[in-house]
């Protein structure tokens, strides 16, 4: 999706009812929001799509929506077999995959918190403090860009290569993420080491790594995310039940 | 000939200042699921927004909304973190969770009934078109595809039912005017404001 949005982009694409349904991604939402932050059109817009779907949850004949059936003809009937017997099979694994994906979505990015570097800043500094920033503006491209910018200039390794793959966690790059998380850990002891463990599980979630995910989580002992990954370990095991 | 130089922006204007204000009402509401703790959430970021401003930290005025979002997100952590609501954080910066739900509340009664009775009159057919689309989150091309049905036959389907709802909505707000406590601008303080009635 592009930086920017029109408000003929929003209606082509169905955002306002997409966004009320919370079946945006994260990178539609965020570029979405911030169309129309100063969009009044766009704001009726979604809050009509707010009305309709408060009015469709609570519709009893809509509650009970399902697909039309179709007619069956041979074709179907041989169809019927198959789907019988091999459907419900795949559509399990599909489900199993779409719930762990589900576990490992990151709506908002984990907040940079650093202050600006002072005095003459190196290149890398320059490039940090320009990534720190588009990231904390939700620019989440321009931040992958400028840190990674940041490390070849020789800026700190652990909170650039850190907020790089926060970045790349927000915009659905999960196997990019991963690897660039998976430096931060192998760097050794840092102030990122323990997000950088619980991110990194996210980002296997997202690519259906399941074990490797409960083995990143087992490691984020203390700190504020230590609730959120024993939640995270919790709905796993609920799950292998 | 524009100057090579970009100009910092720096001032809102009321219309300007309303609009965020609503648009941030929105996602406040959808990320954390709480009107009330919402709209604290709107005065902070607001406040944070107009200094910002004022300091000149945005230089390309088309990128306002993504700035103010961007301290929005700090603001709903900061909050949180201040009132020691763990819980919500996990939930803030979970997906939208709860939140979809709770957008209801950016609809008027009068205009949420009328959608609800406008609704009930659709054929069956349509109930169940506006549910996919606007419960499950699913656009028409996707429908059609599950129905194997022509995309074009579905988009009008849904145009159809849905410009009878958007009557009832818009018709309703055209019959009732909320009053609202309008938002300013104050000298001494960055923001003095009332709360911004989001009136669809």
């Amino acid at each position: 999706m592009a930086d920017t949005l029109t408000c003929d982009d929003v209606n082509d694409r169905e955002l306002a009812s997409r966004y009320v349904a919370g079946t945006l991604d994260a990178v539609a939402t965020e570029v979405f929001e911030s169309h129309f932050l100063t969009c009044a059109r766009c704001q009726d817009a979604i809050a009509f799509s707010a009305a309709v779907r408060g009015a469709a949850v609570a519709t009893p004949v809509a509650r009970a929506a399902r697909m039309p059936r179709r007619r069956l003809t041979f074709l179907a009937a041989a169809g019927v077999v198959f789907t019988a017997v091999i459907t419900p099979v795949v559509a399990h694994r599909v489900r199993e995959r779409h719930a762990i994906e589900a576990l490992g979505v990151l709506d908002a990015p984990p907040v940079y918190g650093g202050v600006a570097v002072r005095g003459d800043a190196s290149a890398g500094d320059s490039l940090f403090g320009a990534g720190t920033a588009a990231y904390g503006n939700g620019e989440y491209a321009r931040a992958a860009s400028d840190l990674r910018g940041a490390i070849a200039a020789g800026a700190a390794v652990p909170p650039a290569r850190f907020f790089l793959g926060a970045s790349l966690l927000m915009l659905h790059r999960p196997d990019e993420a991963a690897a660039e998380l998976a430096r931060v850990i192998a760097s050794g002891d840092s102030p990122y080491l323990v997000e950088a463990h619980y991110y990194r599980a996210l980002a296997l979630l997202q690519l259906d790594q399941e074990n490797a995910a409960a083995g990143e989580l087992r490691l984020v002992h203390n700190g504020p995310l230590a609730d959120r990954a024993r939640s995270l370990l919790a709905r796993l095991g609920e799950r292998d039940r | 000939m524009r100057s090579s130089t970009p100009r910092s922006f720096t001032k809102l204007d009321e219309a300007q200042l309303a609009t965020l204000s609503r648009g941030l009402r929105i996602i406040a509401i959808r990320s954390l699921g709480d009107a009330e703790l919402a709209d604290e959430v709107v005065q902070e970021t607001l406040s944070r927004a107009v200094v910002a401003l004022r300091e000149g930290r945005l230089q390309d005025p088309a990128r306002l909304g993504a700035f103010v979002r961007g301290i929005l997100r700090h603001v709903v952590t900061d909050e949180l973190r201040r009132r020691g609501r763990l819980a919500g954080i996990e939930r803030a910066l979970d997906a939208a969770g709860d939140g979809a739900d709770a957008l209801e509340s950016i609809v008027r009664d009068e205009q949420a009934a009328a959608v609800r009775a406008a609704l009930a009159q659709l054929p069956p057919a349509d109930q169940r078109l506006i549910h996919l689309c606007f419960v499950d989150g699913r656009t028409p091309g996707e429908i059609a595809s599950q129905l194997r049905e022509p995309a074009e036959r579905v988009r009008k389907q849904k145009s159809r039912a849905l410009e009878r709802l958007r009557q009832a909505f818009f018709g309703a707000r055209a019959g009732h005017v909320r009053p609202s406590t309008p938002t300013v601008m104050d000298e001494s303080t960055p923001i003095a404001a009332g709360r911004t009635v989001i009136d669809g």
